[in-house]
């Protein structure tokens, strides 16, 4: 069995992030970059199922400009066993991506694709289950937990207020959630095979689908700065409080 | 002199015995040669290193420091044992040789020498026997006090060390004694008296006197020196050996290229230039540095490391006796094989310790400074951890986070990197570009930078610069955690990578000229003092005790007075590896206002924080480290404990007892002088 | 024109999800004008729902979809039913929840009709102008979608108030067809959690409390606090290192990181290593009984005071 897992390049989850002062965006210059953290617990799974003998090939694809091949090669030393980078300087959204990878999946024909819930960027959650749907294939989505036996997944999927488990006929789209697994460090003689691990670079051009963005971002702005903490003087103060100002219960 | 018959069987047999002797030798000697090359000197300048060895070895002090009365009977059989190699040749010549060439008969020197021979004998005796009682009748619990998890070989086990040391101490006794017996039987068959043997001559007078006498003196000889032939080739394995490895030992520490000493707070760097490499760290013994496989062999089982060891004082499965204790055992199970030129059969965790032992260690560094012989059991731990970390992955789940927020944060905390003066904003610290005219570079470290318990220590010694009229800046943003605590878990690799952008950093901000650097956290002292010259940053720098105490001096600021009694924490990294200890208490106005902790200075025990200890859970013991020493401390009856380390600050003030009413405040020294100042000004009416 | 919205459910009862749902869908049809806002129920024996979907205010006509294969609600099922649905009605926008049921669920259809689809809206500048936030709140993007096609939206529920209901019942219509799923997907089980033992790392609310609760018996207060808020409870290293309790409440750097709505710590310093493991909370309450802990650094509410002589009134009062 074939896996596929898409993984995004991302302002690292450590990073401020900070809004450019004309509006036009985040600031991106000198920023850390590295595997949107859902991703990487995508690729941690894969490679559990290949470890335990349910996979026989981990692929891992990235969408993006060149410096991507960094973000795969971090996912070959984890384990994975190729890299696809599709290139591309266009701004990449959900629905592009989601037929781009239909292609991509129709050319790898992979029996699961795992993809991470959400990229901690644009935080759409999208990507996953546009592509079932451009499949037509079963979708298990924010999952937990993931068993592959008899041509069909196990997932346990969190969902408000607990947990759903589904049955789903293979092939299929996973999506993770954090507590899916916790990925591995990745040692350093497995850092220098990755090196030596195939990467296939293919242009947009090269696959049949249509990528172009349909969502025109007209300003970015930073939100409202967290206001300074305050003390409260009693417990009613501090119901009231919770209640009308921080919305929280 | 003996009979022809009894020398032809004494050669044959001593050619038997050196000819075994030989081989267990050049085994060791194989397996010494198997390990890997140093990265610091241990043989330039060789007379220094002799005069080291020989002034410590003829001293007996590394014995003497720490346990004084065992000191003693051990130098009694130390200076015993030492004139008895003359004793045993001058026996030899005398067995062998006819009478005219007994070497020392007739000549003055001869009574010294038998007065020597007669009473440094019966003071071996005396250690001896003391020994043997220490070990078997008294039963001292810090020889083989082990607690239950530790991993011991099975021969260990099973009494291993005590049958050895039995044999060794049988061996001495019967050597010494037999060679006392041998004196009296000659003076016995002579018929004298002799007053520079007292004695031999007891001896003489209770066998009684009588030509006849003669044969006890075969008896004797044959005892003496024939079971030095006997135990020989037993010698190779026994613990006996340290006579030969430890004054070796001693004179083989770490030393740069340029000569000077290397301390423990430096470890050795891996080199990751060549990507063939696959292996990292150390899995087997070859692997291990010869000094660290000859550590095995110059190690004498004495349990002072385990005694002074924090982990297995609170009861975890680490021993760093026990790590070399069951090398040598491995040792000698393999090294005829290893000497055919075979792999050792099984990874060093299989037998020299278990992987909670591995991670239990807090690189304190107690064990390397106590031991009398010079071992150096924490560079093993780090080793092991480097191989588990960087080519296994295999560690505390903890640290998986502390590792990557130090890859993408530059902080283990994952904390923002645009945070990182966020401590400093109701105070002002220039940064190097808005003062390039300091003098004194503040490293703040990422727990002064981050851990609101620490940006008061930055900000107290912040206030206390700015008191004092200090130039200084700091990096602000555009520093890192210094990698102390990747390289202390093992992860050289990651340790390497920021080591490089600080030494960058730090090259450039502080130029050709010659300036401070000042640290208030000792752990990044140690990275900036001992690793990063590894690195290529060479620069002076200073903890800010020092600094303080130096302000003091030049009356740049005010007198530390303190209502309060006051005891003092050694920071590990700023006392033990560093060899920090008077800084601070002169800050603190010198021993008087101090109420020292029974264990200070260089034994001091550590908080529980270093070796990356801080970053994940406690091994399995029965305490805390961090609750044994506050207990401690809170035994002084002080009302405040004085810190250098915001690590020690943050686990002392984080131990169940520091909860308890009462119990005494953790506070820096910087803290205390800052407060100080308060006072002093409030006092004046100024500010 | 109109504008659809997905109702949440359980088959047994409408979540208030929905009604925040269709305030945004209001919004959308004033900008617009002219427009009506539907309701699509999907499920087995739903009808309860789909009255209370009828009774909200400003909800022109409810469509049902009732049917055993939906009753699992598989995104599957529910993405081909609506698709279903599309193909009979004219809809300008279809808008759902941005929980996981509309999260899981939107984003299928969208790929199905080949259009995209904007997440978790907070603001509705005009029929396809939104503000939403990105990099976890720490950036608002105002973003426009192409004039051409359905829009579809996941609306956040805290950024629109709950809609009202109403007397007056709008038509319940049953779809014109139920579609048949062929996707195989099954559901095994849901298992909800129960108020004895949330998942910190999950929970929306967390109550920790650290040596100031001064002994185990005293963390009976705090369970009493975290049961009225659906909460999970966890601790400070301290805490549980004086045996309060277990390991696995540990919250910090070497226990649990969480980053729930609520954070309240109760008789918590705040030394470093628990702050990493709490601070990205987005509302933090602090209580103590030293002003000068750190722990009120990061609060956004703090309360001085005697922790076991607050918690039975906070209790109490919420």
């Amino acid at each position: 069995m074939k896996i596929l897992v898409p993984i995004k390049r991302v302002v690292d989850y450590t990073v401020k992030v900070r809004v450019k002062p004309d509006g036009s965006g985040v600031d991106l210059n000198n920023v850390k970059m590295s595997m949107n953290p859902f991703d990487e617990i995508g690729v941690e799974e894969a490679i559990r199922l290949k470890e335990r003998g349910i996979a026989s090939e981990v692929v891992v694809v990235s969408l993006g400009s060149g410096a991507c091949q960094e973000t795969i090669r971090t996912a070959l030393a984890m384990g994975a066993d190729r890299g696809v980078l599709v290139e591309t300087d266009l701004e990449l959204q959900p629905l592009g991506i989601a037929r781009l990878l239909k292609a991509l999946v129709l050319k790898e024909q992979p029996q699961l694709v795992i993809l991470g819930k959400q990229a901690i960027d644009d935080d759409s959650n999208q990507t996953g289950q546009m592509l079932a749907g451009l499949l037509n294939w079963p979708q298990g989505t924010f999952a937990s937990k993931l068993e592959i036996a008899d041509g069909r997944a196990t997932v346990t999927r969190e969902v408000d207020g607990g947990l759903e488990t589904l049955e789903l006929p293979l092939p299929a789209v996973i999506t993770t959630d954090l507590r899916l697994n916790e990925p591995r460090y990745t040692t350093l003689p497995n850092i220098m095979k990755a090196k030596r691990r195939p990467l296939d670079v293919l242009q947009v051009a090269d696959l049949p689908a249509e990528a172009v963005p349909s969502i025109k971002t007209l300003k970015v702005q930073p939100p409202q700065p967290r206001k300074p903490g305050i003390r409260v003087s009693s417990v009613e103060e501090l119901v009231r409080k919770l209640r009308e100002e921080a919305k929280v219960i | 002199m003996l009979t022809l018959p009894e020398k032809l069987l004494f050669i044959i047999f001593a050619i038997l015995s050196i000819y075994l002797t030989y081989i267990g030798f050049s085994q060791i000697i194989v397996a010494v040669r198997k390990g890997q090359p140093e990265y610091y000197s241990r043989s330039n300048r060789l007379f220094e290193r002799i005069r080291e060895a020989f002034v410590r070895t003829i001293g007996q002090t590394p014995v003497l420091k720490s346990r004084p009365l065992v000191g003693v009977f051990h130098s009694f059989i130390f200076y015993g044992f030492t004139f008895y190699l003359l004793v045993n040749l001058i026996d030899l010549i005398e067995g062998l040789l006819p009478p005219s060439f007994a070497p020392l008969s007739g000549s003055p020197i001869s009574s010294w020498f038998r007065l020597g021979s007669d009473v440094l004998g019966f003071l071996v005796l005396v250690g001896v026997i003391f020994f043997v009682w220490r070990r078997f009748v008294s039963r001292d619990t810090k020889l083989e006090r082990f607690n239950d998890s530790v991993l011991l070989q099975a021969e260990v086990r099973a009494g291993g060390i005590r049958m050895d040391s039995l044999i060794v101490a049988g061996f001495i006794f019967f050597h010494v004694g037999f060679r006392l017996f041998e004196a009296g039987s000659l003076l016995a068959a002579e018929g004298r008296l002799d007053p520079w043997q007292p004695v031999a001559t007891l001896i003489a007078r209770v066998v009684g006197f009588g030509p006849d006498r003669i044969i006890g003196w075969h008896i004797g000889w044959w005892l003496s020196l024939g079971l030095i032939l006997l135990f020989l080739p037993y010698f190779v394995r026994s613990k006996h050996i340290h006579i030969f490895v430890a004054p070796i030992r001693l004179g083989l520490g770490r030393r740069a290229a340029t000569g000077e000493k290397i301390g423990s707070g430096a470890l050795d760097p891996l080199n990751f230039e060549d990507e063939n490499v696959e292996q990292f760290g150390v899995a087997k013994l070859e692997q291990l540095r010869w000094s660290q496989v000859l550590d095995a062999y110059a190690c004498i089982q004495c349990n002072r490391c385990t005694n002074v060891c924090p982990a297995h004082e609170t009861g975890k499965a680490l021993a760093p006796s026990a790590i070399e204790i069951n090398k040598r055992y491995e040792l000698n199970s393999i090294r005829a094989t290893l000497a055919k030129g075979a792999e050792s059969p099984r990874p060093v965790m299989e037998f020299a310790l278990s992987e909670s032992a591995l991670w239990a260690c807090t690189t304190c560094g107690a064990c390397v400074g106590i031991c009398p012989v010079g071992c150096e059991p924490l560079i093993d731990i780090v080793d092991l951890r480097r191989d588990a970390v960087m080519t296994k992955a295999q560690f505390p789940q903890d640290l998986n986070s502390a590792f990557r927020n130090l890859e993408r944060a530059g902080n283990p905390w994952g904390l923002a990197q645009d945070n990182r003066k966020d401590w400093a904003k109701e105070i002002a610290a220039p940064t190097v570009e808005e003062n390039p005219d300091f003098d004194v570079l503040y490293w703040v470290g990422c727990a002064g930078a981050y851990d609101p318990s620490a940006q008061k220590i930055a900000r107290a010694f912040t206030e206390i610069l700015h008191h004092a009229k200090v130039r200084f800046a700091i990096l602000g943003n555009s520093e890192k955690c210094t990698g102390d605590l990747a390289r202390r878990a093992g992860n050289e690799y990651l340790y390497q990578n920021l080591g490089a952008e600080n030494v960058q950093i730090l090259n450039a901000a502080l130029g050709n000229r010659d300036k401070r650097v000042v640290a208030t956290c000792p752990h990044c002292f140690n990275a900036l003092a001992n690793d990063y010259p590894q690195l290529g940053g060479k620069y002076r720098v200073m903890h800010h005790t020092q600094l303080i105490s130096e302000l003091v001096s030049d009356n740049r600021l005010p007198e530390l007075i303190l209502d309060e009694n006051i005891t003092y924490h050694d920071p590990c990294y700023l006392g033990r590896h560093n060899g920090i200890y008077d800084a601070p208490r002169q800050v603190l106005n010198g021993p008087k206002r101090i109420i020292e902790m029974q264990r200070s200075r260089e034994n001091s025990f550590c908080c529980g924080a270093g070796g990356a200890q801080f970053w994940k859970e406690e091994e399995p013991g029965n305490t805390r480290v961090t609750e044994n020493r506050f207990q401690e401390a809170q035994a002084t009856g002080a009302q405040v404990i004085a810190a250098g380390c915001p690590f020690c600050k943050s686990m002392l003030s984080s131990s169940e007892s520091a909860g308890e009413t009462g119990a005494p405040l953790v506070l820096d020294v910087a803290e205390l002088v800052a407060e100080n100042l308060r006072r002093v000004k409030s006092k004046l009416g100024i500010g | 024109m109109a504008i659809l919205v997905l109702a949440e459910h359980d088959n047994d009862s409408l979540k208030p999800s929905t009604l925040h749902t269709v305030t945004a869908a209001k919004k959308i049809e004033e900008k617009i004008g002219e427009a009506e806002v539907h309701v699509l129920v999907m499920g087995e024996k739903v009808e309860a729902v789909a009255k209370a979907s009828a009774h909200i205010d400003g909800v022109s006509k409810v469509f049902l979809a009732d049917a055993p294969h939906l009753a699992a609600q598989t995104a599957e099922a529910l993405a081909l039913q609506t698709g279903q649905h599309l193909n009979a009605s004219n809809y300008s926008h279809i808008l759902a929840p941005a929980t996981t049921f509309g999260k899981n669920l939107a984003p299928r259809i969208a790929a199905q009709l080949d259009v995209p689809q904007v997440s978790g809206i907070s603001m509705i500048l005009d029929a396809h102008t939104f503000v939403r936030p990105i990099y976890a709140g720490n950036a608002l993007a105002t973003v426009q979608c192409e004039a051409r096609g359905v829009v579809v939206l996941t609306v956040l529920s805290t950024s629109f108030d709950a809609a009202g209901t109403t007397d007056t019942s709008a038509a319940i219509e049953p779809v014109n067809k139920v579609v048949p799923d062929t996707s195989g997907v099954r559901l095994v089980g849901r298992q909800l959690s129960s108020s004895e033992k949330i998942e910190l790392t999950s929970a929306r609310v967390v109550v920790s409390g650290g040596r100031g609760l001064q002994k185990a018996e005293n963390f009976k207060l705090l369970e009493d606090l975290a049961a009225k808020l659906h909460a999970a409870v966890g601790a400070s290293r301290a805490a549980v290192d004086a045996g309060y309790v277990p390991n696995d409440y540990q919250v910090g750097q070497t226990g649990k990181i969480v980053a729930p709505d609520l954070y309240i710590a109760v008789g918590i310093s705040g030394a470093i290593q628990h702050l990493a493991g709490m601070r990205d909370s987005k509302v933090i309450v602090a209580i103590n009984k030293d002003p000068d802990a750190p722990i009120f650094q990061i609060a956004d509410y703090g309360l001085v005071g005697d922790a076991l002589a607050i918690l039975p009134q906070l209790t109490e009062q919420l």
